[in-house]
């Protein structure tokens, strides 16, 4: 039995059924993202003041990675552009590099971003207890410049003991005062040497760069987890359609082109979802 | 591979007009600059979020209009993504005046 309406467009809606389809899913992507996207501003204007952390993610990777996504939603059109012209060859191509830039993209998520995070370490301390920590988190210097207070020490975890975090802090927190660390820098500054003894009575809560660690963590890592889902839903399409699904083309290729260009209008959907959450994560 | 059998390189000619590879690679382009230039502007403005927000969505809408092609789809794509984007604007607004309307207990 042949299905209708693969290659010819539906008398009523004017488009060949996958293309409807696939609009159809997307419009639902954008709820699901959507519902994802209003948490985050939920959680983050209901944030106390300082509780909202700055400048803990790589903007330059960040911002590489952007732009592998781009490039590789460049590629996608330009492989559904070959096929649709019947350059063949120039479809594998392209498809081909798609494949490549997306996985570099998840690589440099999931083998790198991620576990940076996960070796980073935040005490958020206890309101009465901020004072004693002032030589490290600067609020005075802050208070009088008009910024908001900070309350996180953040670094290395060097050693913990049953009443102690010894932490080998971050720039920000080695030198509060300096008016370099007042704001996020695009480049994030190297690691200090300085060791910060943290009673656990002063913390109010503590832990690495995991979900647990904050609202902000959280969230991000539930819409950037979502996303490189996404982004292996579509790997997984590309790979069939340059393997075995190619062998399509020889019979129907307009069908092809077709799955190509559904398959196309998810991959840059997904890329709209990572222009969003690229400057609210890392830039806001 | 086999040459495609004629009816659907018929079909492939008449609809080759659709297909403008110098655009892609504009916006594609484009697109990088106007990341350059969220990333450039929230450090020099300290993270303003509207600033950032309008040159990301102006960034999002111009794939949507040329790369998604949605400037040549028929209107059953226009009505279906209307009323998604309807209740998506309704989910940040109710957001919003939350926050507007809080309950201080």
């Amino acid at each position: 039995m042949e299905i209708p309406y693969t290659v010819s467009a539906r008398p009523d809606t004017g488009l060949y059924s996958g293309k409807i389809g696939i609009w159809l899913f997307l419009a639902s992507e954008v709820m699901l993202f959507g519902g994802l996207f209003s948490a985050y501003l939920f959680l983050r204007m209901g944030a106390e003041p300082g509780m909202w952390p700055h400048g803990l993610l790589n903007v330059p990777i960040g911002t590489a990675n952007t732009f592998i996504l781009i490039a590789s939603s460049v590629t996608v059109v330009m492989s559904w552009a070959a096929l649709k012209m019947r350059k063949f060859n120039q479809y594998r191509l392209w498809m081909a590099l798609t494949i490549l830039l997306g996985t570099v993209f998840l690589v440099i998520k999931l083998g790198y971003e991620y576990p940076q995070k996960f070796e980073h370490f935040g005490a958020y301390i206890k309101p009465e207890a901020l004072a004693k920590y002032e030589p490290y988190l600067g609020n005075n210097y802050l208070a009088g410049r008009g910024l908001p207070p900070r309350s996180e020490i953040t670094g290395h975890l060097h050693k913990e003991t049953a009443d102690l975090y010894e932490i080998v802090v971050d720039a920000v927190n080695a030198e509060p005062t300096n008016p370099k660390n007042d704001y996020p820098s695009f480049i994030q500054q190297p690691r200090s040497e300085k060791e910060v003894t943290v009673e656990k009575t002063d913390v109010r809560w503590a832990s690495v760069f995991s979900p647990k660690h904050s609202s902000f963590f959280a969230v991000y890592f539930t819409i950037t987890g979502l996303h490189a889902l996404h982004i292996v839903g579509g790997l997984i399409v590309f790979i069939y359609f340059l393997g075995p699904g190619a062998a399509l083309y020889k019979t129907n290729p307009e069908y092809l082109t077709n799955r190509v260009e559904c398959a196309g209008l998810f991959w840059h959907f997904v890329d709209l979802v990572w222009i969003f959450a690229f400057p609210l994560f890392y830039l806001l | 591979m086999s040459a495609p059998h004629s009816e659907n390189q018929e079909l492939a000619t008449k609809q080759t007009e659709e297909v403008h590879v110098g655009l892609y690679v504009k916006v594609g382009l484009m697109s990088v600059v106007f990341t350059c230039l969220t990333v450039a502007f929230s450090f020099v403005s300290h993270g303003n979020v509207l600033v950032a927000l309008l040159l990301a969505g102006c960034n999002a809408a111009m794939i949507v209009w040329y790369t998604m092609h949605l400037r040549s789809e028929k209107e059953s794509v226009y009505r279906s993504l209307f009323l998604s984007l309807f209740f998506f604007a309704d989910l940040i607004l109710v957001t919003l005046l939350a926050f507007e309307d809080r309950i201080h207990l």
